[in-house]
């Protein structure tokens, strides 16, 4: 606030201007500036303003004294040796300052063996109404016990008027001498001072506990005793918590302004309502300055303005940028972040709790991670593990990637409905502690709010020690919260303890004890611990449908329990009915806007799904699913339910067939996630992984390869390697890698896969020999046969997944093939054609068939031609885009024509097939074998120029390739041109 | 003895615009203004006002007495001393702001809902002062009227004589002053 706003220049014209203007009288002024040229144009607001002033300051003599202050040199400070304040004698002066003077005083009718510290504070404030509020501070002290806390014995006013304060007396130093000093004349090892701090931390958890907020930490109000161990002074300006921040008392009102501004947050300087985090953000001033040595605004003037100005605008430096040189190395990182977490200027940004605050310290002391990544929860895709967990469909992680979101809108919903003065109370004390639970910013940093979660458990026992019932609610919620997070161990812990806790304080039978039973189930539920759910369930589902008359919302929870655990245990049928009545009751009883309508109405979809009713079936519900979502969400196509719907939408297209609609659907998907997550957004990452199998089967190799990387981008660097997300990223970019005959490239997302596979499971379950032997069929493809063979024997040594032994037999057919085996290539592509069955996947079936026929092909085998022919006419009517996989049929059927010296036949799937190459990936051994076909048919049609010409390419291309059969090509090549 | 003489020499060396010099009379009259201010300051507002201009002279001419300083030389030194009474009295409105926040003395912090009052005079003395300093840097003479004025005290004609300029100029700077200073205290 540059208060003058005026620089020489301006003021040299303007002092003319107001001396010409106050030489006439007010009345005559304005029509005298209005007059003025237009040179001083620019200066007419300011003349103006300034002259607007005149009467106030002429009225109200502004400036005119100088105002009286108190000048505090001590000497007035209330009390004498010996006199009686109370019940209390003076025995020595341990202080005196502005505010009044503290004293070791004596219990003057010997109650008390100890002394303790009398602050006798001025009577300055309004006299009535003091004895009142010291009651009031003694009421709420008085609940204070903590040893780190200094007892309040009493408080009161004297007949004369005079207040007092008796505390325990602690002999000691302030925190800030304390660690100028190390009490031994060095300043505090680090190590120590955040040990101190954490004491400091912890005291004021502790109050919060007891819904009381200190208001006004600083290290002055901090003692550390000769064991040192701190005390903390005065939360004499401390509120309660479940007060209602609306009704501030006037005490509150008065003692407000006596903040001390150094240590205050923006809130309490804005006059807003205050939280924890207010005592957040003192705490971290608190050990900005005990790291530092500083605090963090340094300011040129010290009116209480400009330092709350500071406050509310300045970006503080970090500790290291202003500590002392030697602090310097160790506060960079870790300890700067946690200070700057505190000092957050929004205090929805701050630690939402104490605990969380000094939580952190300790990791940083532990040398844990502060601020820890999330770690992935595998556990809940299970659920979609058709065949292997590889080959799930990334669309299961969109759901988890949506539901950390979705829980606590969930959640906050259920709060919503709760009775309401008593959701009202509950609010109150969990909004602080949620603030940063909001679904959008929880991609990035989702485990704060779990942690918080967490943490929240251990304030609700304390803090509701007496209300059994708030506090089982709250554990519910947290319980429930913790869930949606996707904490599961400690959503288990929690809502056990819920039930054990209510069946103990309110009885097997009551509401509260149902209640905490189905958050139990759910968690079940969530953990897939199918036997506990399935015991849980049995008492859990009669009780709730007794209840349900009154309490409907529970019977629809344990039914949608009770749908997942028929789906876990491939029920598949029979979680149709749960999930049907689930939804109905919900609907009826709850509305179509209720979120947990919304969520059984997407249950029921999945349970469909898993069911196979018929697509059309499926379609119209997640039509009606989707609609509620978007009228639950005043039509937002971007709401991360919505996302949620059009993922699952996904599912059911794919399931049906439909890769095209399941592709144009995933596309809406991508550009939902992308608005609502951002373009890196995580969602956004998973969603980008969809369907790209399907796509590149379908010809759209490029896009598929786009968006595979694109994928690996933004989720690569968030995931830990070792996860499944991680590995299921990267086998499906191996398939499409391959898809496009990036075979070097394929072969490197394969072996890190494994690698992290091993490291998963140990190495001898599917998932890893499936990776093992795609693995060896890249490895035929790049020529390296020996290893290609041991890889397998390898792999074949683990158990083979019965399903998929068609698959396995297909790769084997294809390695032999590339080896140059085509008898046994042939063998075991008919014995996996075999193993299909009568009703293979068209997928499959093609694959199979081609590779059967180019095996046939180098046989000379006439059967070829007409297996060749077949494939290639599906994927014409499939209306499949060229890729090269499609090439590989056209040069296949056209060195058929070419044996049968229709080279007239052959040049036109020659050409077609080179164009694609030379688009696509001009250097690929794909393109050099399609050039030299072109090349052999264009000798034949006599074209020779042309024919050189691709030959030489064919050479250029294949060269280097370590294929037997490529050098073969480039032999012939060579000899050809001559 | 010698404290007076170099006084003297001092107040001539200022003139001269030796920075050194002004700091050196700042603190050899240091305990007299000090000694001004804070009877100014707790006393301002009520009961009999102080005739500060009188004290200052008093001031003065215990040096001048002694020192020979020429009768220009008293302009110069009230003009100094309204200086000096101004970081005299905008140094004690902090000492006892920080006392009163706590400063570092333990178990002396007594915000207890009590300590309401006091702090507007306290809060209008440090942004009059913060004022001036930017004022400073666009008209000098401005600053000075405000400091004889407000925390010097000095009466109008006194000013003018102290300025060597007429009481109608001292009012008219007076005025444009509280001007500025009422927009930049808002």
């Amino acid at each position: 606030m540059p208060a003058l706003e005026i620089d020489a220049a301006t003021w040299a014209q303007l002092n003319q201007l107001l001396d010409a203007a106050l030489d006439q009288t007010p009345a005559t002024r304005g029509r005298w500036i209005e007059s003025l040229g237009p040179e001083f144009e620019s200066l007419k607001p300011q003349l103006r303003d300034l002259l607007s002033r005149e009467a106030v300051v002429e009225t109200a003599d502004f400036l005119g004294n100088l105002p009286r202050v108190d000048i505090l040199d001590g000497a007035k400070a209330p009390g004498v040796a010996g006199e009686s304040i109370g019940p209390y004698r003076l025995v020595r002066e341990l202080g005196a300052g502005g505010m009044g003077a503290v004293w070791l005083a004596d219990r003057a009718d010997g109650l008390f063996r100890r002394p303790v510290a009398l602050k006798l504070p001025h009577p300055l404030g309004s006299p009535a109404g003091l004895a009142e509020r010291m009651a009031r501070e003694r009421e709420i002290l008085a609940t204070l016990d903590h040893p780190h806390i200094a007892k309040l014995f009493d408080a009161g006013v004297t007949v004369a008027g005079q207040p007092f304060l008796a505390i325990e007396h602690v002999e000691g130093v302030s925190l800030g001498e304390y660690c100028a000093s190390g009490g031994a004349g060095d300043r505090l090892p680090l190590p120590q001072m955040l040990d101190l701090f954490r004491q400091v931390a912890d005291a004021v958890a502790y109050a919060h506990g007891k819904l009381v907020l200190h208001r006004d930490l600083k290290p002055a109000n901090i003692l550390v005793d000769k064991s040192g161990n701190a005390r903390l002074l005065d939360f004499g300006i401390a509120k309660l918590l479940d007060e209602g921040q609306t009704r501030d008392t006037r005490l509150t009102e008065i003692s407000g302004k006596a903040l001390t501004p150094d240590y205050a947050s923006p809130e309490q300087i804005l006059g807003e309502p205050l939280t924890v985090a207010s005592d957040v953000y003192s705490l971290g001033v608190i050990l900005f300055e005990m790291l530092a040595g500083t605090r963090p605004y340094k300011l040129a003037r010290e009116s209480r303005r400009v330092l709350e100005d500071a406050i509310l605008q300045t970006e503080p430096p970090l500790p290291s940028e202003v500590a002392p040189p030697r602090m310097r190395r160790v506060l960079r990182g870790d300890l700067d972040t946690i200070v700057m977490r505190a000092l957050k200027k929004n205090s929805a940004e701050r630690y939402a709790t104490v605990d969380k605050f000094s939580e952190d310290i300790a990791r940083y002391l532990d040398h844990r991670p502060v601020l820890a990544q999330p770690d992935s929860r595998w556990y809940r895709l299970r659920k979609f593990a058709a065949r292997n967990t590889l080959s799930i469909t990334a669309a299961s992680l969109v759901s988890i990637a949506v539901l950390g979101g979705a829980g606590v809108a969930i959640w906050q919903a259920r709060v919503a409905i709760a009775e309401r003065d008593r959701a009202e109370e509950i609010r109150s004390f969990i909004a602080t502690l949620f603030q940063e639970a909001d679904p959008y910013r929880q991609f990035g940093k989702p485990l704060g709010a779990a942690e918080l979660l967490r943490n929240a458990d251990a304030d609700v026992a304390r803090g509701f020690s007496s209300r059994p019932e708030l506090r089982l609610e709250l554990r519910g919620l947290i319980a429930a919260s913790l869930l949606g997070l996707a904490d599961l161990p400690a959503a288990e812990a929690t809502a056990r303890k819920a039930v054990a806790d209510s069946t103990q304080h309110l009885g097997a039978t009551s509401l509260a004890t149902l209640r905490a039973r189905v958050v139990l189930a759910e968690v079940y539920a969530a953990r897939r611990d199918n036997p506990k759910l399935r015991a849980e369930l049995a008492e859990v589902l009669p009780r709730a449908r007794t209840a349900a008359h009154e309490h409907p919302e529970l019977l629809v929870r344990a039914l949608r329990a009770s749908s997942d655990l028929a789906i876990e245990e491939s029920r598949f049928a029979e979680s149709l009915a749960p999930a049907r009545e689930a939804f109905e009751l919900a609907r009826r009883r709850l509305g179509e806007r209720d979120w947990l309508t919304v969520g059984a109405s997407t249950g029921l979809v999945e349970a469909e799904l898993f069911a196979r009713v018929p697509t059309d079936e499926q379609l119209r519900e997640a039509e009606r699913g989707m609609r509620l979502v978007l009228a639950a969400t005043g039509g937002r196509e971007d709401s991360p339910r919505a996302i949620q719907m059009r993922d699952i939408r996904v599912r059911i297209l794919l399931g049906a067939g439909d890769k095209r609609g399941a592709i144009a659907e995933n596309d809406r998907l991508i550009d939902a996630a992308t608005r609502t997550f951002g373009a890196d957004g995580i969602a956004t990452g998973y969603a980008l992984m969809n369907c790209n199998r399907e796509r590149a089967a379908l010809g759209d190799v490029a896009t598929a390869l786009r968006n595979s990387n694109r994928a690996m981008e933004i989720i690569g660097p968030r995931i830990a390697h070792d996860s499944h997300e991680y590995l299921s990223l990267l086998s499906s970019r191996a398939v499409v890698r391959l898809a496009a005959r990036q075979h070097e490239a394929a072969l490197q997302d394969l072996q890190s896969a494994e690698e992290g596979s091993r490291k998963l499971s140990g190495g001898a379950d599917w998932d890893t020999s499936s990776l093992m032997i795609q693995r060896a069929h890249l490895l035929a493809r790049l020529g390296r046969f020996a290893e290609a063979h041991s890889v397998m024997t390898a792999a074949l040594r683990n158990d083979v997944n019965e399903e998929d032994l068609d698959w396995v037999r297909r790769q084997e057919g294809s390695i032999a093939r590339w080896e140059g085996n085509y008898p046994l290539a042939i063998a075991k592509l008919l014995e996996s054609a075999a193993l299909g069955g009568d009703n293979p996947s068209e997928a499959s079936r093609l694959r199979n068939d081609m590779e059967l026929g180019l095996a046939e092909l180098e046989l000379g085998d006439v059967r070829a031609e007409s297996t060749l022919l077949e494939v290639d006419s599906a994927l014409r009517k499939s209306g499949v885009d060229m890729h090269p996989a499609f090439a590989e049929v056209m040069t296949g059927l056209a060195r058929i024509k070419l044996a049968q010296h229709a080279s007239e036949a052959s040049l036109p799937l020659l050409q077609r097939a080179d164009a694609f190459w030379r688009e696509f990936d001009a250097r690929n051994r794909g393109a050099g074998e399609v050039a030299y076909w072109l090349g052999r048919a264009q000798l034949e049609a006599g074209q020779r120029t042309a024919a050189r010409e691709n030959l030489s390419r064919a050479v250029e291309i294949l060269r280097d390739s370590p294929l037997p059969s490529d050098r073969r090509l480039v032999q012939a090549a060579r000899a050809a041109v001559g | 003895m010698s404290d007076v003489a170099s006084l003297t020499d001092l107040i001539h060396r200022a003139r001269e615009g030796d920075e050194g010099a002004l700091r050196g009379v700042f603190d050899a009259a240091y305990v007299d203004l000090r000694a001004l201010a804070s009877a100014r300051l707790s006393r301002s507002g009520r009961g009999a006002p102080l005739d500060t201009t009188a004290l200052v002279h008093e001031s003065y001419l215990r040096f001048a007495n002694a020192g020979k300083l020429a009768i220009t030389d008293r302009q110069h030194f009230m003009r100094y001393a309204s200086h000096v009474m101004r970081s005299v009295i905008v140094d004690m409105v902090r000492a006892s702001r920080a006392e009163r926040r706590g400063g570092n003395a333990p178990h002396v912090t007594l915000n207890t809902g009590v300590s309401n009052s006091a702090a507007p005079g306290e809060e209008e003395i440090i942004r009059v002062h913060e004022a001036l300093e930017e004022l400073a840097a666009v008209d000098q003479r401005l600053v000075q009227v405000v400091e004889m004025r407000y925390f010097a005290g000095m009466t109008e004609p006194e000013i003018a004589s102290a300025l060597g300029v007429t009481d109608r100029t001292v009012r008219r700077d007076w005025e444009k002053a509280r001007l500025l200073l009422a927009r930049a205290l808002q």
